[in-house]
């Protein structure tokens, strides 16, 4: 049985609780045993980035440190807190910086592996695994995975930036089709959603109409800022799934809890997605 | 014997290399690791800036029949396709290389090894960003080339309507850690734009460019003409390439004006840079040589380790017109070490002869042809292959042939075959069997090879003298080259000292005296300073000059003529100012310690340069201003220094320096609109608008230091020899690949014909120098067969057949009074023999009473 360890964030207890409770109904189903980091904290999402440079490094680091003494990789679902920890980690593996953040958090023994939760389930075994459940359906979806997940592509090291391809496997995996589109890492504008949604509704349209344009009938996706900013400032309903939902669906655990959380409902779709005409 | 030279690698510059080597006497192997020879270059479907063709002038020799059949015909050059190489060892006096050719291993031990490999076109499919690789419709130039280059053969429209040109995509681009320019990719994309709107003027064209780098001879015009044609240049880096799903267009996203801007286009070109493959790297690092693409010059030298030579695009990125001289450049170095005399060669009597014993030959054809052929010819031999041709033309003694085949291509061997099968080319004729009159056409074509009268090819015999003009740097390089050939060499020099305009630079003073010791020093070389070639005239072995000096004027009988007159530093008008404050980048190092001191300078580029009046571009200008910017930087790093330019022209790894000068805080503002340099009270102002942002700046600097270039000084000299002149700079026999060759025996090297930096002055000085030493050593003065003559009983002197050569072979005999043909010219076309009311000019192969026969026979 595999053990891993967990950072599921902020959001994944509060606004994205359905992306957090069908990842862990998932890794449940699947036997994949999963313990959250002690005493986490925030990673410090936009904020600390753009405020102080040292915090943006120090509270993941913190998270980082905390990990360590469970002695296994840790997979973060939320593309921001992923991007960020992966940061810190890199400044970890500077000899220079690590003596910094030293200084201020106590001795590292040990820094473990950080993984995007999408390459938990691009293991061969686990993507055999999924391959049981199988849906049956011609609904199509568009994969989308936003810039945090990929970019920068130096500092990440994750996928190919232009052509990811992970969200596409696992859902390949369990029987439902993805259309080749080419704004799978488009900026939704995340960022700007509150400050200045002007610029944010030209960049969702634009990713919506080529999805549709593309033959798919729904987005998913990976990041909680991405679904929640896609779901708000689109205009016509156009709904945006998290994987792990798709998942919960094909092993037949999906909850009606979830689909309450969409700010578009989603519930017609589900039953069309599980087969129904 | 000679040991070989070994050159890796048959592009442009490696062909160039190999040839001249050859024709200099030195045996030459070419190892290439395709399957044929030549590179890129045959897959290109036309040169700017000429939009000819033109893969026969890779050969020295031109026109030549195909550079690839010469280089298997010429009897110094051996080819080796298919090759990996294994391992490469140098030592004291040679180097010793494993390959394995075809699957065979081989070990050769040669004098000199030449890597050539140039560059490989950067794989687009790193850019994904740019739709490399994942949309068909975005194609790799030099794909794209082929693509629209068929549909004009097949002259169809091109269902590209709109069409966007990248730029620099796997060059200038530390991402992908190419942070060099490729330098000739702005011009390869205008032609391809052009080539374009030409077929089709309702193509809609744009090309997205940090900067157009067209720095080379005449390519400013080529570059205007462009935007003449409706061209759009847009000044910006794109940020990424889409495909809309629902259209299969492409969006292309980029800044205009400051905010992102789509635009949809119906294809998207990528302009590919120049990368040097990984078993070139790695082959480097077996050879302990560091590459640093981030250093302003990838290799320090060309002899990059003792006996191994780099050339062309490997030395540097380059174009085609850079890669010949490149590649010969780098022969000169080795000639020079072999201190091979050409053979200057003994007068031979011209003999003539009549083809006596013609063989008649049935080359593959069926049993039934045969015996129709044999029932009027029955001497008529049956063959199987050339190599039986050969045997029967020993046994038989033949002097003459008479080839019957049903497929012609089986005899496209016949001319790769070194010998003709021990005849002379002239006296065999081919004859399709698929001919309705076929008989008649064999006795034609006997009757034809009768009246033949074969002339062997005999050198003609030169006293090996060369003039040349001008003793500056390019002059004085040349005249150490040929003087170390045992070549006799006058240099002609206006002024009262040799050295040129170089004397006038302190840093480059030493390498201009070294080489006027030497020239002084050598006895091979003459002197005439205080002089000037008054009159010109002859031909190439034979030219007459008369020398002017201030004592008397006297006459020179040399065989070739050189150009180097050189440049004039462009003198600025700048009103209001005496030049203390405002002046040309020329005077930079002498003032140099003052500029320093400070606190701000302005260098203008492109002053009185690149404008409608002047479109030319003065090439070396952006680099000197980067480099006397980041020297003044180095000195005193407290001076604010601006950049005031229309586009930085820093090609190739120079690149390397204009990031750096960024780096160092050096600020580039880039204008359209010309700078205003005014004097307010005792203050010195410049007034700039700035083309991205469009906002005024205006500065209070100590100092202007204007890049306007240097003029050539061909005036005099255009006149006196006759020859062409394009914005004062001469022109060449062919921009492309023929540029230091002028016409038949001028040569010309230098500021006088284009632009350019000292390093690569003396490289083609160098380059030239080989060019007539190899000339001059007999090889190419064989006197033709395939030309015009002039019978003189019946030539009136009309010169009509002067004005009819298109290659100026013919010219007046003004003593005579007759026309007459210069055989070393001609190519034989017929024109002149057409345009002969009196029969006087005719062609030695179709004389009129041999063709008169030939229809007699025909007509039965």
């Amino acid at each position: 049985m595999k053990k891993i360890t967990y950072y599921p964030g902020c959001t994944l207890h509060s606004t994205a609780y359905e992306y957090g409770d069908s990842t862990e109904a998932v890794l449940k189903y699947l036997g994949i045993e999963w313990q959250e980091i002690p005493d986490w904290n925030c990673c410090g999402a936009a904020s600390a980035k753009s405020l102080n440079h040292k915090l943006s490094i120090l509270l993941p680091a913190r998270n980082i440190k905390n990990a360590s003494t469970l002695n296994n990789d840790i997979y973060v679902p939320c593309a921001g807190c992923y991007n960020n920890m992966m940061k810190a980690k890199r400044a970890l593996e500077n000899a220079e910086e690590r003596q910094n953040i030293e200084k201020s958090l106590g001795k590292f023994e040990s820094i473990p592996e950080v993984y995007p939760l999408m390459r938990l389930f691009t293991d061969k075994a686990i993507l055999e695994k999924l391959s049981q459940s199988k849906l049956k359906t011609d609904v199509k979806v568009a994969s989308y995975y936003g810039c945090a997940f990929v970019r920068p592509e130096e500092v990440l090291q994750n996928e190919n930036p232009e052509i990811p391809q992970s969200i596409d496997n696992i859902l390949n995996a369990v029987g439902l089709e993805t259309v080749e589109w080419p704004l799978k890492s488009f900026c939704c504008g995340g960022d700007l959603s509150l400050a200045d949604s002007s610029v944010v509704s030209v960049l969702v349209e634009k990713i919506i109409n080529y999805a549709k344009e593309a033959g798919a009938n729904a987005i998913v996706t990976a990041c909680p800022l991405c679904q929640a900013n896609l779901e708000m400032r689109q205009k016509e309903p156009f709904p945006i799934f998290y994987f792990t939902e798709i998942l919960g669906i094909a092993m037949g655990i999906d909850n009606e809890k979830w689909w309450k959380k969409h700010l578009v409902d989603p519930r017609d779709l589900v039953s069309k997605i599980k087969g129904g005409k | 014997m000679v040991k070989p030279v070994i050159v890796v690698g048959s592009g442009f510059a490696g062909l160039s290399c190999a040839f001249h080597l050859a024709e200099a006497g030195i045996p030459v192997i070419i190892l290439e690791k395709k399957e044929k020879l030549g590179g890129y270059f045959p897959q290109l479907k036309k040169q700017f800036p000429t939009n000819s063709c033109g893969v026969c002038f890779m050969h020295p020799d031109y026109p030549a029949y195909c550079p690839y059949i010469e280089a298997e015909r010429h009897e110094n050059i051996t080819v080796y396709t298919n090759v990996s190489i294994q391992n490469i060892e140098n030592y004291q006096e040679g180097v010793n290389i494993k390959f394995s050719a075809d699957g065979i291993l081989n070990e050769i031990d040669g004098q000199a090894l030449v890597i050539a490999t140039g560059y490989e076109p950067f794989d687009i499919s790193m850019k994904p960003d740019l739709g490399g690789g994942l949309y068909e419709n975005v194609y790799p130039a030099l794909n794209f080339e082929d693509h629209i280059y068929d549909l004009i053969a097949e002259n169809k429209s091109l269902p590209q309507r709109k069409i966007a040109y990248i730029q620099c995509v796997g060059s200038r681009d530390l991402k992908i850690k190419r942070p060099y320019c490729s330098s000739f990719c702005c011009m390869y994309a205008i032609k391809q734009a052009l080539l374009i709107k030409d077929f089709d003027p309702d193509v809609d064209i744009s090309i997205f460019y940090m900067d157009i780098r067209s720095f080379g001879k005449d390519y400013e015009r080529y570059y205007l003409s462009a935007r003449e044609k409706g061209i759009k240049f847009i000044r910006s880096a794109v940020a990424s390439v889409k495909k809309r799903p629902s259209t299969g267009k492409l969006e292309v996203l980029y800044t205009k004006d400051g905010s992102a801007t789509e635009e949809t286009f119906d294809a998207v070109v990528l302009s590919q840079g120049a990368v040097i493959e990984k078993s070139i790297l790695d082959l480097m690092k077996k050879l302990d040589v560091e590459i640093d693409f981030y250093k302003p010059k990838l290799f320090e030298d060309r002899e990059i380790k003792r006996n191994i030579f780099v050339t062309g695009t490997l030395y540097d990125p380059m174009d085609i017109p850079d890669s010949a001289i490149d590649g010969i450049a780098t022969a000169s170095k080795i000639i020079s070490r072999n201190m091979i005399t050409p053979k200057i060669l003994a007068p031979v009597k011209v003999k003539t002869q009549k083809v006596a014993k013609i063989g008649i030959f049935l080359l593959g054809c069926d049993n039934r042809l045969d015996d129709i052929v044999r029932t009027r010819f029955s001497e008529a031999l049956k063959v199987k292959d050339l190599d039986e041709i050969q045997y029967a033309v020993r046994e038989n003694k033949f002097d003459g042939a008479v080839i019957i085949t049903d497929d012609i291509r089986k005899t496209s061997g016949f001319l790769e075959n070194k010998n003709y099968c021990g005849l002379h080319i002239d006296s065999v004729v081919l004859v399709p069997s698929f001919n309705n009159a076929l008989l008649e056409e064999i006795s034609a074509s006997i009757q034809k090879l009768r009246q033949v009268k074969r002339n062997n090819h005999v050198p003609k015999a030169l006293n090996s003298k060369v003039c040349i003009i001008g003793g500056g740097l390019a002059g004085l390089v040349s005249a150490k080259f040929l003087g170390e050939m045992g070549i006799n060499v006058v240099i002609v020099e206006k002024e009262d000292r040799l050295g040129g305009r170089l004397l006038e630079i302190p840093s480059r003073l030493d390498l201009v005296k070294n080489y006027i010791k030497y020239v002084e020093d050598n006895k091979n070389i003459e002197i005439l300073l205080n002089s000037k070639v008054k009159d010109v005239e002859g031909r190439l072995g034979e030219y007459i000059l008369q020398i002017e000096s201030k004592e008397d004027v006297r006459k020179l009988k040399v065989d070739a003529l050189l150009v180097t007159t050189g440049g004039i530093p462009r003198k600025n008008v700048v009103v209001q100012e005496d030049g203390k404050r405002v002046f040309t980048i020329f005077d930079f190092e002498n003032r140099f310690d003052e500029i320093s001191k400070s606190k701000r300078v302005v260098f203008k580029q492109c002053a009185g340069s690149r404008t409608e009046d002047n479109p030319v571009c003065y090439k070396v200008c952006c680099k000197k201003a980067v480099m006397s910017a980041i020297a003044l930087k180095n000195k005193n790093p407290e001076i604010e220094i601006f950049i005031l330019h229309k586009d930085i022209r820093t090609y190739g790894f120079s690149e390397n320096l204009y990031r750096q000068a960024r780096a160092m805080g050096i600020q580039f503002i880039r204008y359209s609109q010309e700078p205003e340099i005014m004097r307010e009270s005792e203050k010195l102002k410049v007034k700039v608008l700035e083309d991205g942002t469009n906002s005024e700046f205006i500065f209070e600097p100590e100092y202007v230091l204007l890049s306007s270039g240097m003029n050539p000084n061909t005036e005099e000299v255009a006149e006196v020899l006759g020859i062409g002149t394009t914005d004062g700079f001469i022109n060449p026999y062919n921009q492309k690949t023929g540029l230091l060759d002028i016409k038949n025996g001028i040569y010309s090297a230098g500021l006088c014909l284009a632009p350019n930096y000292t390093e690569d002055v003396i490289k083609q000085a160098e380059a030239v120098a080989v060019r007539i030493a190899i000339k001059l050593a007999g090889r190419q003065l064989y006197v033709k067969f395939n030309t015009a003559f002039v019978n003189p009983k019946y030539c009136c002197g009309c010169e009509l057949c002067v004005k009819a050569c298109p290659v100026s072979a013919r010219y007046m005999d003004y003593e005579e009074k007759i026309a007459r043909v210069d055989e070393a010219l001609c190519e034989g076309c017929g024109n002149c023999a057409m345009v002969c009311a009196n029969k006087a000019s005719q062609h030695k192969v179709f004389e009129h009473k041999g063709m008169l026969k030939t229809i007699d026979l025909m007509v039965g």
